[in-house]
C-alpha cells in the first residue's frame, strides 16, 4: 500500500476547526454551577477534595473487586 | 489515593524547581473534575535532578506498570539519562516531565505559572490559559471534554 501522502496546511486547519467545533459541544454540556462552587473554595480545599473523591473511587472499586470475587466463588450459594 | 500534602512538602521544602501541569492544576484552578497522577515539569539542571531524587527517594518511585523484574534505580543518572518518567510511589502515582508538548521544558513555562499555597507550602502551577493551550497543543481526543471545562472555568472567572 503507497504511504498516505502527509497533510497538507489547509487539512490541519480543517482539523483545528473540527476540534474546535468539538470543544464548543462539550463545552454546552459543562456544570457551572459546579464550577461556580469549586470558584469559592481555596486551592487547597479543591485538592483536598481531590483526595476524598479519590479515596470514594478506590473503596468503590474495592467494593466491586469483592462482589465479582464473591460471584466467582464455588461456596457461592446457589440462587433460590 | 494521591497523598499531596507528603508530596508537596517533600519537593518544596528540598527546593525543588517543579511545575504542578495536567489534571491537579485544573483542579487548582477549579475544576470539577477527579485525577490519579500528578504531573510534573521538573528543571533538569543537574543540581535540581539531584534535589528531586532526594525528595522523592523516601516514596520508593518505581516504573509504572514496567514489566516485572525490568531493572530500575531512581537516582540522578537515570534521570538525566531520560526525559519523562511515570511512577508509583508510596504517596501515590507521579508523571515527572522534562518537557511537555507545545510548553517546552520548565524554563519555558515558567512564565506561564502562578504560585499557589497549599499545605503549608508554595508551589508553582501552570496558569489556566497555558494549561488549555498545553492540552490543546497535545490534541488528545480524551482531553477535549476537559478543554471545554476549563475554558468553562475561563469564562466563569472572567465574569466573576
Amino acid at each position: 500500500m503507497a504511504p498516505s501522502p502527509p497533510p497538507r496546511p489547509e487539512d490541519r486547519s480543517s482539523e483545528g476547526d473540527s476540534i474546535a467545533e468539538i470543544i464548543e459541544l462539550y463545552k454546552r454540556d459543562v456544570d457551572r454551577t459546579l464550577l461556580r462552587d469549586r470558584l469559592k473554595r481555596t486551592p487547597e480545599q479543591r485538592l483536598i477534595d481531590l483526595m476524598r473523591m479519590q479515596r470514594l473511587a478506590e473503596e468503590v472499586a474495592r467494593a466491586g473487586r469483592r462482589a465479582r470475587d464473591a460471584e466467582g466463588s464455588p461456596h457461592r450459594r446457589p440462587a433460590p | 489515593m494521591t497523598d499531596l500534602p507528603s508530596l508537596i512538602e517533600a519537593l518544596a521544602d528540598r527546593g525543588v524547581r517543579f511545575i504542578v501541569v495536567g489534571g491537579v492544576a485544573g483542579i487548582a484552578h477549579g475544576a470539577a473534575r477527579t485525577t490519579f497522577d500528578v504531573d510534573c515539569v521538573y528543571d533538569r539542571s543537574p543540581e535540581n535532578v539531584s534535589r528531586l531524587v532526594e525528595a522523592l527517594s523516601p516514596f520508593h518511585p518505581c516504573l509504572r506498570e514496567a514489566p516485572a523484574g525490568l531493572p530500575f534505580r531512581f537516582d540522578v543518572a537515570t534521570l538525566r539519562a531520560g526525559l519523562n518518567f511515570t511512577l508509583d510511589t508510596s504517596a501515590g502515582p507521579i508523571d515527572l516531565l522534562g518537557e511537555v508538548p507545545g510548553g517546552g521544558d520548565h524554563d519555558r513555562l515558567l512564565p506561564h505559572t502562578i504560585e499557589i499555597e497549599v499545605f503549608g507550602r508554595r508551589c508553582r502551577v501552570v496558569s489556566l490559559r497555558r494549561l488549555i493551550e498545553l492540552k490543546r497543543a497535545a490534541g488528545r481526543p480524551k482531553d477535549f471534554e476537559a478543554i471545554a471545562e476549563l475554558e468553562a472555568l475561563e469564562e466563569e472567572r472572567g465574569a466573576g
